[in-house]
């Protein structure tokens, strides 16, 4: 999940992901001068690591980014990496000359800075790379008119939305997120329902989902005790 | 502390020096940055309405120059209707939902898993501007991100004249 949301047409950051070894060789490999799993692991599209483990290595690769109790071993590997704040602004507008500087510094994968910013640049002999400042604005010309092509109406777009709400089509996570928001909150079922124009009978509810979550039958606000006061806020 | 037109012009353009930009953000706000920096961004769009308040690098309220109706307005010259509505249902969409198409902006394992987080692009119909990108789960309306009061700001925050409006 990611809650680093991008600004006025930003990306989100990336979000992080887990890696773990096990029975990995590494203390042999040191022994004998081997090659080992060293740098920051900088595309997990193209993952070298494994390449520096031996065969026999138990490799974990997964989106999970929180690691609670687990078992290692000496030269065991582990990894949790969360890298990449969000963005501000359309990438299309960052400048080139920052876009060759992040190149030139590693900060970006030569990959994403054609595909997100839409980059025209050339790698010389020596590694480093150039931005071609005039093919890049043409090629943001076309980037612009590739994502017109793709996108549709939003109004359209929540035509398909609301079908799929209607049909109870999502993970069964996402469903128990919204299911147990509509327990808690008259106010934001009525504005979901408005929003999406559902149906009056349309309902949402957690003990249909066959989630077995803690307190989920027996739930009692904590206002309820005798001793709990709230606190009122000003503006109520 | 007051600032040339100059430098707002640069602030607004990213190339500011660093001192100063620091400068600036450490410091209270001057009466007059306000103006200075629409006129800054008036002098930067083609358009003749007046900019009421800049909503995004993009992205403007806007007064219409024939019929004072104020209208969210991209710098390409596309409007998205009144100012109290949301742009983002004017706008066009696309959502990445699916592994390939997170992969086409992000390296493998890092965005979420679509099933329970998707990227929703607004462009503008127009030019094809990104304004805005939402990371929110599937089934989450469309997020209207800013209502401001924009007479209660002019009057009691700027102390300046609130612009007609029809």
């Amino acid at each position: 999940m990611n809650s680093d949301w991008g600004m006025m047409g930003g990306y989100p950051s990336a979000t992080g992901y887990r890696f773990e070894a096990h029975k990995t060789g590494l203390k042999d490999r040191i022994a004998i001068g081997d090659s080992l799993p060293l740098g920051g692991d900088i595309d997990p599209t193209h993952p070298d690591y494994e390449r520096h483990l031996d065969a026999t290595a138990v490799v974990k690769r997964d989106k999970q980014c929180v690691t609670t109790e687990d078992c290692y071993d000496n030269y065991d590997l582990y990894l949790n990496y969360l890298r990449g704040g969000p963005g501000f602004g359309d990438p299309l507008d960052r400048d080139p000359k920052a876009i060759q500087d992040d190149l030139n510094n590693k900060f970006l994968l030569p990959d994403y800075a054609r595909k997100v910013y839409g980059a025209v640049f050339t790698e010389g002999a020596d590694g480093v790379f150039t931005v071609d400042v005039a093919k890049t604005q043409a090629r943001r010309g076309e980037i612009r008119k590739e994502r017109l092509a793709r996108a549709v109406p939003t109004r359209e777009w929540m035509k398909e939305e609301r079908q799929r709400i209607i049909n109870k089509h999502a993970s069964v996570q996402v469903q128990h997120m919204f299911a147990t928001s509509f327990g808690l909150s008259e106010k934001f079922t009525k504005e979901f329902k408005e929003f999406w124009d559902l149906p009056a009978n349309w309902e949402l509810h957690e003990d249909e989902l066959d989630v077995p979550t803690y307190g989920s039958k027996h739930r009692m606000d904590l206002s309820l005790l005798p001793d709990v006061k709230t606190v009122v806020q000003v503006e109520e | 502390m007051s600032y040339t037109n100059e430098q707002i012009s640069h602030l607004i353009d990213g190339t500011l020096d660093w001192e100063t930009t620091f400068r600036m953000l450490s410091m209270p706000k001057d009466q007059s940055r306000f103006e200075q920096y629409v006129d800054a961004l008036q002098s930067k769009v083609t358009f003749k309405d007046r900019i009421i308040l800049p909503l995004g690098p993009h992205l403007y309220i806007v007064q219409k120059v024939d019929t004072k109706q104020w209208v969210t307005k991209c710098d390409c010259g596309h409007e998205f209707g009144d100012y109290r509505e949301n742009w983002k249902l004017h706008a066009h969409v696309y959502v990445r939902d699916t592994e390939e198409a997170m992969v086409e902006v992000y390296p493998k394992l890092m965005a979420p898993d679509t099933q329970w987080q998707v990227y929703r692009e607004y462009y503008c119909p127009k030019c094809g501007a990104m304004h805005d990108v939402e990371a929110p789960t599937p089934w989450y309306p469309v997020i209207h991100d800013f209502e401001p009061d924009i007479e209660a700001f002019y009057r009691d925050w700027l102390n300046l004249p609130v612009p007609e409006r029809a």
